[in-house]
């Protein structure tokens, strides 16, 4: 069967091989191309994607032109030291990092093919369509319900489809059934736990493509995390998903692909299961295995 | 078990401490320190019994009902009814806070929110300093200026009103309302912000939605205590409101607040006269009614505070 679909497809993979092939000149690891187109690239296709991407805070640069691709339906995991620059590159694609004055940048940054930072982009519908989650859980003070309704609300949603869009989007954050019955309450009496999953719930609220999490687990314990592990697995279903993260194990259980981060540089990307077991980089072994970091 | 003991034995060397402080020898220097730091505590005990004092006798040699609600205050015929000037005091803080709660919410929305870090370094201090201008400059600037616009413009036999006094009240109470909003709107922490930014909401949107039911306890703080300012202001209020001891609900007819009552009152009244205890009644209202007002915005201020204490966490 020809659809138009698939000829768009081949066109967008096309595109993806191109970018590769700058990646790897840009990087200087002429070796590492083959790897990456061979194993993955033309199976994969790309959602988002910096190119030479850096970044400044007043004259520091905390980013050295970094190109990374970001696979549609799977889940991207940067790991790295603190100060290596991971979350401020997390921030850089979805321009959270606008709100800071002294910050700058160069490169490009594509979400399906078209430059984000473009002058003709709309901030406000770019940040509908790539959401986030927070370090640390910052529900609103206000009702459970309205947490979650706020972001359709604004988007334009009828006050008659807020109910549903609100069951639905909890059920989806794996929270419906603990709130089903104080919906009324105010957000901040929820566990920290849940509180994140009521965060990622009103991330999911909006319909975004792509859902970037920084550290969202480091601020909660184990089972909590261990809940937040699985609902980032399934979300990858429906969403692409990046993540950074300092927990190397949290890496290695919920991410498809994984680079590393050093420096402000990207020093490695490929796939989780390469980068944690054999690793072409020095220094991706050393961080990985814990000599540093 | 072990354990328990340990921590037993920590409270009681704790205890040990405690007790061997409390036995410290009291030095004369600590009595001087101790009596200046309660100087203040006790003028305002001292204040308090002496205006209850002379106030409460009102009440026998008058009558509570007759006295709280009487529809006149006429020296001549011994009427001392203070609910005109109740009204007074309710009409003029009535009109500043229509004013100064709007214009102060949006100007402190524009410092917190909006305005660039170098226009908001310039123009807090300059705020501020309206606080600083003595009460009876803006009651000569409120007469230049609206007293005599009403007067010669728009043909009012006089025109110092209810109105007028409000008007120049509410620029009064600006800084009071502003300072507070603008440090309660900034108290609201970055997380509630970045997580509506990230929903893709327009600043405008965030500030509506999330800023400021985020940040109302201390907003409804720095109203209250701008009432607070505006109920004990005495001055500019005596300047601009002209007078008017009759109840009525005019605002653009001369009334009296409580506080121009007694500074009317007071010189004209023999003590120990009825109407002296009438006018230390009137004060003891006044007292209570400024006490209360602050109470509440105090109370606010903490819970709000708390509040952010417990969202930051």
């Amino acid at each position: 069967m020809v659809s138009p679909d698939n000829s768009i497809k081949r066109d967008e993979n096309d595109g993806a091989d191109q970018r590769a092939l700058a990646i790897a000149l840009a990087s200087d690891l002429s070796d590492r191309l083959e790897i990456v187109s061979e194993e993955f690239l033309k199976t994969e296709k790309t959602k988002m994607e910096t190119i030479n991407l850096s970044h400044w805070y007043n004259e520091k640069r905390v980013l050295a032109g970094i190109s990374l691709p970001i696979f549609k339906n799977k889940v991207t995991a940067i790991i790295g030291p603190s100060g290596c620059g991971k979350s401020t590159f997390l921030r850089d694609l979805n321009r959270m990092n606008d709100i800071i004055p002294t910050a700058r940048i160069s490169g490009e940054v594509l979400l399906d093919g078209q430059n984000i930072y473009d002058n003709k982009i709309d901030v406000v519908s770019l940040r509908k369509r790539v959401g986030m989650v927070f370090q640390r859980p910052n529900p609103f003070p206000m009702s459970i319900e309205n947490n979650v309704a706020y972001g359709p609300y604004i988007h334009g949603a009828q006050p008659e489809e807020l109910a549903a869009i609100v069951e639905s989007t909890l059920r989806k954050a794996a929270l419906w059934e603990e709130v089903r019955d104080r919906l009324q309450d105010n957000a901040l009496s929820l566990s920290g736990g849940q509180q994140q999953r009521l965060c990622i719930a009103r991330a999911l609220s909006v319909e975004p493509e792509v859902i970037l999490f920084d550290e969202p687990c480091s601020a909660l314990d184990p089972h909590a995390t261990a809940k937040i592990e699985d609902l980032i697995t399934n979300l990858k279903k429906d969403y692409t998903v990046v993540i950074v993260t300092h927990n190397m194990q949290q890496a290695a259980r919920v991410s498809d692909y994984t680079t590393f981060f050093n420096f402000g540089e990207l020093i490695e990307f490929n796939t989780t299961r390469k980068i944690f077991k054999s690793p072409e980089r020095k220094m991706t072994e050393e961080y990985i295995s814990g000599r540093f970091g | 078990m072990s354990e328990q003991q340990q921590t037993s034995d920590d409270l009681a060397s704790d205890e040990e401490t405690i007790i061997a402080i409390g036995k410290q020898k009291i030095s004369f220097q600590h009595v001087v320190l101790l009596l200046a730091a309660s100087l203040s505590v006790i003028i305002v005990v001292l204040v308090f019994i002496f205006t209850v004092l002379e106030g409460y006798r009102i009440i026998p040699e008058y009558g509570f009902i007759d006295f709280l609600f009487g529809h006149e205050w006429d020296s001549p015929h011994e009427q001392y009814g203070i609910l005109p000037m109740i009204v007074g005091t309710i009409l003029v803080v009535l009109i500043a806070a229509v004013i100064a709660i709007p214009v102060g919410t949006m100007a402190a929305m524009y410092l917190s929110e909006i305005a660039p870090e170098i226009v908001r370094k310039i123009m807090k201090p300059i705020i501020e300093i309206l606080a600083s201008i003595p009460s009876i400059i803006y009651g000569f600037i409120g007469w230049r200026t609206l007293v005599l616009f009403l007067q010669n413009q728009l043909g009012f036999k006089s025109g110092r009103t209810a109105f007028t006094a409000g008007v120049v009240l509410s620029i009064m109470i600006l800084p009071t309302i502003i300072t507070i909003a603008d440090d309660s709107l900034k108290a609201v922490p970055r997380a509630y912000r970045e997580g509506s930014f990230a929903l893709g909401a327009t600043n405008w949107q965030t500030i509506r939605k999330v800023v400021l039911p985020a940040s109302s306890s201390g907003l409804t703080a720095a109203y209250i205590l701008g009432f607070g300012r505006a109920i004990g202001e005495t001055m500019a209020v005596y300047f601009l409101a002209g007078g008017g001891k009759n109840l009525q609900w005019n605002i653009f007819r001369g009334v009296d607040t409580l506080t121009s009552l007694i500074l009317k009152q007071l010189p004209e009244a023999s003590i120990g006269s009825v109407e002296y205890h009438a006018i230390f009644g009137a004060a003891c209202v006044l007292f209570l009614i400024t006490f209360c007002v602050n109470l509440i915005g105090d109370l606010l201020i903490r819970r709000f505070s708390k509040k952010f204490r417990g969202a930051s966490k």
